[in-house]
């Protein structure tokens, strides 16, 4: 199956058609949930009233920050073990993307804590250091790429640092239960099911996969851009010798 | 037609507001980056026809 994807002139050929759609539903569902999410569901006042209209933006936010980070770790582990191209073409089209999710992630966190904890930031809070690192992975993974002399060497430096960092992931997921936190627990993805009434869970969930969508059409459209980027580099090199 | 919350409005619309020009950024560089890598490799592939032809 990798095989099958490794070969970029069919990635290009199936993102023809596939970035367009992702788009298009990205709009729908981002849209729905923002209309849901401030203007159709009801204040909880249990949650701190009006402020927790924040969610419809942090926790997809969050997710996509986790999510893409796992992603760009099993690209780089792809790309590690059978060297296929697209894969490492992924993954350093994931991380610029990834630190965009995680700076929202980070900037309506603070948003949402000052009017609920009264502090914007907590330096000694598992969950949001945690997430502060990942951060800085994603920035540290762009600056490792963008200092090697090699297209190889990039690779591998950036595939070895993403596949180390992903131990970070499983510690932001369970540093509201491992430590203390300001943070709430998990209310949608637990052992029990979600905790969330319905009537703000479905525009969470809506919300979460038209943020996710965007992200795929995103990543995609970097994707594309890196083949044609490194095509015509190849084109050039071949000019340049008059082959 | 924007919302008035009873409480935190400020906070509610900054967060949104960070959203749109984070994504926002994200997709005009994603659009501008795509658009110059292809306009980049069209003139290339351009080059190589016209020398291939004299």
């Amino acid at each position: 199956m990798f095989s099958w994807f490794a070969n970029p002139h069919r990635f290009v050929k199936l993102s023809d058609w596939l970035v367009p759609a992702c788009y298009v539903l990205a709009a729908v569902g981002i849209l729905w949930g923002l209309w849901q999410g401030l203007w159709i569901v009801p204040k909880d006042d249990y949650q701190g009233g009006d402020i927790m209209r924040v969610m419809f933006i942090h926790v997809p936010a969050a997710w996509l920050a986790m999510a893409s980070y796992l992603g760009m770790a099993v690209m780089s582990f792809v790309w590690f073990i059978w060297r296929h191209e697209v894969a490492d073409i992924a993954a350093k089209a994931i991380a610029p993307l990834g630190a965009t999710w995680t700076a929202l992630c980070l900037a309506t966190g603070a948003i949402w804590g000052k009017p609920t904890w009264g502090t914007w930031w907590q330096w000694d809070d598992a969950r949001m250091m945690s997430v502060l690192f990942m951060f800085f992975l994603f920035l540290g993974y762009m600056a490792l790429r963008a200092a090697m002399d090699t297209r190889q060497k990039a690779a591998r430096a950036g595939a070895i640092l993403a596949m180390v960092g992903a131990l970070n992931v499983p510690l932001i997921k369970f540093s509201v239960d491992l430590f203390t936190s300001l943070h709430q627990d998990a209310s949608v993805i637990t052992a029990e099911g979600p905790k969330m009434a319905a009537v703000y869970l479905w525009p969470l969930l809506i919300s979460s996969f038209g943020h996710t969508l965007l992200f795929a059409a995103l990543v995609m459209t970097f994707m594309r851009a890196e083949i044609w980027t490194r095509r015509a580099a190849q084109l050039r090199a071949r000019l340049m010798t008059g082959d | 037609m924007l919302s008035v919350f009873e409480s935190n409005s400020t906070f509610i619309w900054a967060s949104y507001a960070v959203g749109l020009v984070l994504i926002g950024g994200a997709i005009a560089t994603a659009w501008f980056k795509s658009r110059n890598a292809k306009a980049e490799l069209i003139r290339i592939e351009a080059r190589i026809q016209d020398q291939k032809r004299r």
